[in-house]
């Protein structure tokens, strides 16, 4: 999995520079640094905690729902961006009711409907509704 | 060096941040790249995980990073866009010049 953090020019100078606990690449960690900063940063790395959650529809609901809230995702279509995303809940929540039903052919339809609204470049989830 | 924990969350119904992993062994170098020293401005920086550390894990979601043991720093005022993405590459193949080919899906 790769992090990328891109820093916008024109950040002030703190007089206390933010930094973190770090160490080298023993954990399985690397840094690709700018080049201008050269190779003396490769290998180190900000030691990281990630906070997950198994994947499931109402997971991914909860993830849409509070990215839609924050702004931090938002619909194609100009004026039509809102209903986009309203769609595509409305879509996992429907898939969310049929697994509950036991109706997994439909739940597999149905997130395939939300997948191909969403990410139609992406590549298209297995189809299998046993 | 990896650990999981299970962070108990008992009467929520809140289905995401069921759990923590960290990824690396605090308390050994405070860092303060990329967010301070002589590198905050129009820096990018990439960091990759190798998937030894997700084992057993199955498909996640990720609902939030954090970094640890912070030393009261203040970061400047900018703009911080954090990206991740699941990669092929190995991690030590990754390029240190085209950082948008080093990006995955």
């Amino acid at each position: 999995m790769l992090l990328d953090i891109v820093i916008s020019p024109g950040a002030t100078p703190m007089p206390t520079s933010a930094g973190f606990s770090a160490r080298s690449n023993a954990f399985g960690v690397r840094v690709q640094p700018i080049p201008r900063f050269g190779s003396a940063f490769i290998g180190w790395g900000l030691v990281t905690r990630f906070a997950y959650a198994p994947v499931t529809v109402s997971n991914l609901i909860e993830v849409v729902a509070r990215s839609a809230d924050a702004g931090t995702i938002t619909g194609t279509g100009g004026d039509g961006a809102g209903a986009t995303i309203t769609a595509w809940l409305a879509l996992l929540s429907a898939a969310e009711a049929s697994i509950d039903r036991g109706n997994h052919r439909a739940a597999c339809a149905q997130l395939r409907q939300a997948h191909a609204l969403a990410a139609p470049r992406c590549i298209s989830p297995v189809d299998d509704h046993r | 060096m990896t650990s999981v924990s299970a962070a108990a969350s008992p009467g929520t119904t809140q289905p995401l941040g069921v759990a923590t992993i960290t990824i690396g062994e605090p308390g050994q170098h405070t860092s303060v790249f990329p967010f301070g020293g002589s590198l905050r401005s129009g820096t990018r920086y990439q960091q990759a995980y190798s998937a030894d550390n997700f084992n057993g894990l199955g498909p996640i979601l990720i609902s939030s990073i954090g970094f640890i043991d912070g030393n009261g720093g203040l970061f400047g005022t900018s703009s911080y866009r954090f990206g991740l993405s699941t990669i092929s590459a190995d991690i030590d193949a990754l390029s240190t010049t085209n950082f948008d080919a080093n990006r995955g899906n």
